[in-house]
């Protein structure tokens, strides 16, 4: 996993648990914590800091994954306002990641390994995601979907489906 | 003063100690983000760049591939918009005529799924490329870099790439962004280099497409050649075969081009030809499905496909002959032009484009046989008759050497003395098979290829040696002249008195046992030059007869100024002396005039004992005809 990653994660626990929160965390994760944004590094590390993360606040690894996605994006568009500021709402911003945001992220950090999502707009005005990726990170990609309508003044629901289902790699994604 | 704090403050102030790392970490971390971002902004520009080049080297591979320009183009922009920021590519065909108009040659959307890019591309009459912009481009012929609203709606960015084609803009590549995007040399230069791959690619298509033009179309007429005819020819022929469905050729071959072109310069003949076509143009505009060629010089031939019956194409042929016979003014010179035109329909089992179109072509030649300005159908016998003239052909130049040609003898008759006076000696060609040409088989056909000459010169030599054989047992006053018939070409040989002379001398025959016999038309062309060479003849010591004089072309004014002995009349007037009253009238005056002019008149056509009765009635006495004698 990129080093960018963990440096986003960092940011998002120190402005919500002060900047003792990440060392403790590192401690507890027994991770190395040197990470530079170019770098790459095993995705257990940060898998082990997700879990450390998760028991000192008491909540599930997905729980926390939701937490972290939401609250990384305005620290994105921050980094990158260029790929923020062509779209007019969060519909269109999340529509174009297959297309723009992933391959700009490529270009940045080339070998990095982005999910694929497809994209299916429903009838009714929803928006089916279906996740793709040997990460099984869902749990990031909704928090991130949540954070694109916090960033554009939206507001979202986001519906999943029950293991087994056939759509446990799905978001459904509505706009209120 | 010192930076180290004292040994006894480092004990006590931990919160002052604590500040400082905090800081120290704070700097550290700025500094680490700041060399991040460097390195990020360095790879990715890297990145960049051996994406650009990757796909500098692809275009090139491309564009040397043999592929469409069009294949090129949607290539380079797959690969363009994919690397973004670029969401739309369009190339654009600027009208080559110079109208100003441009066409859409391909266009390419990167493929985000409905994405809110897709829904802002420009559709309707916004799909155009500014005029503006096509004229700057044209004159700075370098790209231009768009930034902001204005140029394509919906779009930040538009880029603007020319492909010059010597010196003229052959092509716009336009490239279009929703976002911002400030002009980047990098960027700029590799679209410059695409440009000019696809130069490259449209100056060899160029070129190709201006030599397959050139090598299927006449550079005079525009018109496509003998080749591109037989190719259509023999694709129309082949599906008709297939299907079963009808075609038809039709032969223009103009009456005396040549003449043109021998009269009135080249550059004369070229213009004839240029307005031979309008007209062609005009007739077979306004027919459905035909494909009309200029085969070569004069000649020009039309495919008609679909069903079309007899009279139908002969209307199609009457209307051409109308058409063309309007008079042209060439260079000063009024002309009026005509064509013998053939036409084959494809009902006569043709093996190939060749066969058909030597239908045609005779069908044609028919028609020029037959005085030109008329329509001929190509029927099966005219094939078996011209085949037949066409193996005379071949074999003609090889007949004098194979010693094939003879000479018949038709007496003439004093009808006085009843002695015969002279023989006139009458061509005649056996060929290998063994049949009896009269020279109408093959004496125009000699005349075209000159051979007209050394045949001629045999005649004269065989007469010579014959008279010679007839004088043998002649008393002196009795003597018997060999009548030989003078062509055009014959006449005008320069040393032909020369050459008289010395046969004479070879043979030993007497100069006056020679009589040369011409016809008006031979002498018309060049009335001066003729009178010139009818002396010298005449100087070497030959009589010199006027043929079928009254017919034809016979003007009396020719008898005041022409150097002559014999006056022989046209055999019309026997032939029409007992069903037109006034002829005998004519054929009295004819008598009257040889009399008060002091020449010989010798009767040409006697048939019968009665009109040889009546002929001596009428005052005359040298007679020739079937009634006198055979030719022999």
């Amino acid at each position: 996993m990129k080093g960018i990653v963990f440096n986003i994660l960092e940011e998002v626990v120190e402005k919500n648990h002060g900047a003792e929160a990440w060392d403790t965390l590192l401690e507890a994760a027994n991770v190395n914590g040197a990470y530079t944004s170019l770098g790459s590094y095993p995705d257990a590390e940060m898998q082990a800091l997700v879990v450390a993360a998760s028991k000192h606040l008491g909540i599930t690894p997905a729980e926390l994954l939701h937490s972290f996605g939401r609250d990384a994006m305005p620290i994105l568009k921050q980094r990158y306002p260029e790929l923020f500021s062509t779209h007019p709402n969060s519909r269109s911003f999340i529509l174009s990641v297959n297309s723009i945001i992933h391959p700009e992220v490529r270009k940045l950090y080339p070998g990095a390994i982005c999910p694929y999502f497809h994209m299916k707009e429903n009838n009714d005005g929803t928006l089916d995601m279906t996740y793709s990726s040997e990460r099984h990170l869902i749990d990031l990609a909704q928090g991130f979907v949540f954070g694109a309508a916090d960033v554009f003044g939206d507001r979202v629901e986001v519906e999943r489906f029950p293991p087994g289902s056939g759509k446990e790699n799905m978001l459904r994604v509505k706009w209120l | 003063m010192t930076i180290n704090p004292g040994p006894g403050s480092e004990v006590t102030d931990y919160e002052a100690l604590y500040r400082r790392i905090r800081r120290r970490y704070e700097r550290e971390r700025e500094v680490r983000m700041e060399a991040e971002r460097i390195a990020e902004d360095g790879l990715s520009q890297l990145y960049a760049r051996n994406r650009q080049q990757a796909l500098m080297e692809a275009v090139a591979a491309q564009a040397n591939s043999g592929l469409s320009v069009e294949d090129i183009v949607r290539f380079a922009f797959s690969q363009a918009c994919e690397m973004g920021p670029w969401c739309m590519a369009l190339a654009w065909l600027p009208d080559s005529k110079g109208s100003g108009r441009v066409f859409r040659l391909a266009s390419h959307l990167s493929g985000h799924e409905n994405a809110a890019a897709g829904r802002a591309l420009p559709t309707g009459s916004d799909n155009a490329l500014l005029p503006g912009i096509c004229s700057r481009l044209q004159i700075e012929s370098a790209p231009l870099w768009l930034v902001g609203e204005g140029t394509r709606a919906g779009m930040q960015t538009v880029l603007m790439v020319p492909v010059m084609v010597s010196g003229r803009m052959a092509m716009v590549l336009e490239f279009d962004a929703l976002s911002r995007h400030e002009s980047d040399p990098y960027t700029l230069a590799m679209f410059s280099n695409i440009a000019r791959q696809l130069s490259h690619v449209l100056e060899r298509r160029e070129t190709a497409d201006l030599l397959r033009h050139e090598a299927t179309h006449d550079a005079l007429t525009g018109l496509p050649n003998r080749k591109a005819f037989l190719a259509r020819l023999d694709a129309i022929m082949e599906r008709d075969r297939k299907t079963g469905h009808d075609h038809a050729v039709i032969f223009i071959d103009l009456d005396k081009f040549k003449m043109v072109n021998d009269s009135f310069g080249h550059h004369a003949g070229d213009m004839f030809l240029i307005e031979i076509v309008n007209r062609l143009r005009r007739v077979f505009d306004t027919e459905e499905n035909c494909f009309i060629a200029r085969l070569g010089g004069d000649e020009f031939t039309a495919i008609m496909t679909g069903p079309r019956d007899r009279a139908a194409l002969e209307k199609i042929g009457a209307r051409i002959c109308q058409e063309l016979e309007g008079e042209m003014v060439i260079d000063g010179h009024h002309l009026r032009p005509s064509a013998s035109i053939g036409i084959v329909t494809s009902d006569h089992d043709h093996k190939s484009s060749a066969d058909i179109v030597r239908d045609a072509d005779l069908a044609m030649y028919e028609a020029k046989r037959r005085g030109g300005d008329r329509v001929i159908l190509f029927t099966p016998d005219l094939l078996a008759r011209m085949h037949h003239a066409l193996i005379l052909q071949g074999e003609l130049p090889d007949a004098l050497e194979r010693n094939e040609f003879l000479l018949h003898y038709q007496p003439i008759m004093d009808i006085q003395t009843g002695r015969v006076v002279g023989h006139e000696a009458l061509l005649r060609w056996r060929d290998r098979r063994g049949v009896l040409h009269d020279p109408a088989a093959f004496i125009r056909n000699a005349e075209e290829t000159g051979l007209i000459v050394p045949i001629g010169n045999w005649v004269l030599e065989q007469a010579l040696r014959h008279v010679v054989a007839f004088n043998r047992d002649q008393v002196p006053g009795h003597e018997i002249a060999a009548h030989v018939n003078l062509s055009a070409n014959g006449l005008r040989q320069p040393d032909m008195p020369r050459q008289l002379r010395e046969l004479l001398a070879v043979t030993g025959a007497k100069a006056e046992w020679i009589v040369l016999e011409i016809t008006e038309d031979v002498l018309l062309p060049d009335m001066d030059a003729s009178i010139r060479h009818l002396a010298a003849l005449r100087g070497a010591g030959a009589r010199i007869a006027i043929n079928s004089f009254g017919g034809g072309r016979s003007s009396l004014s020719h008898l005041g100024i022409m150097p002559f002995d014999i006056i022989k009349t046209d055999r019309g007037f026997v032939k029409t002396m007992n069903t037109h009253g006034h002829t005998v009238d004519v054929l009295r005056l004819m008598a009257d005039l040889g009399e008060r002019l002091d020449k010989t008149v010798i009767i040409e056509g006697v048939e019968t004992q009665a009109e040889q009765e009546q002929l001596r009635a009428l005052g005359f006495r040298y007679m020739q005809g079937f009634h006198i004698g055979r030719p022999a």
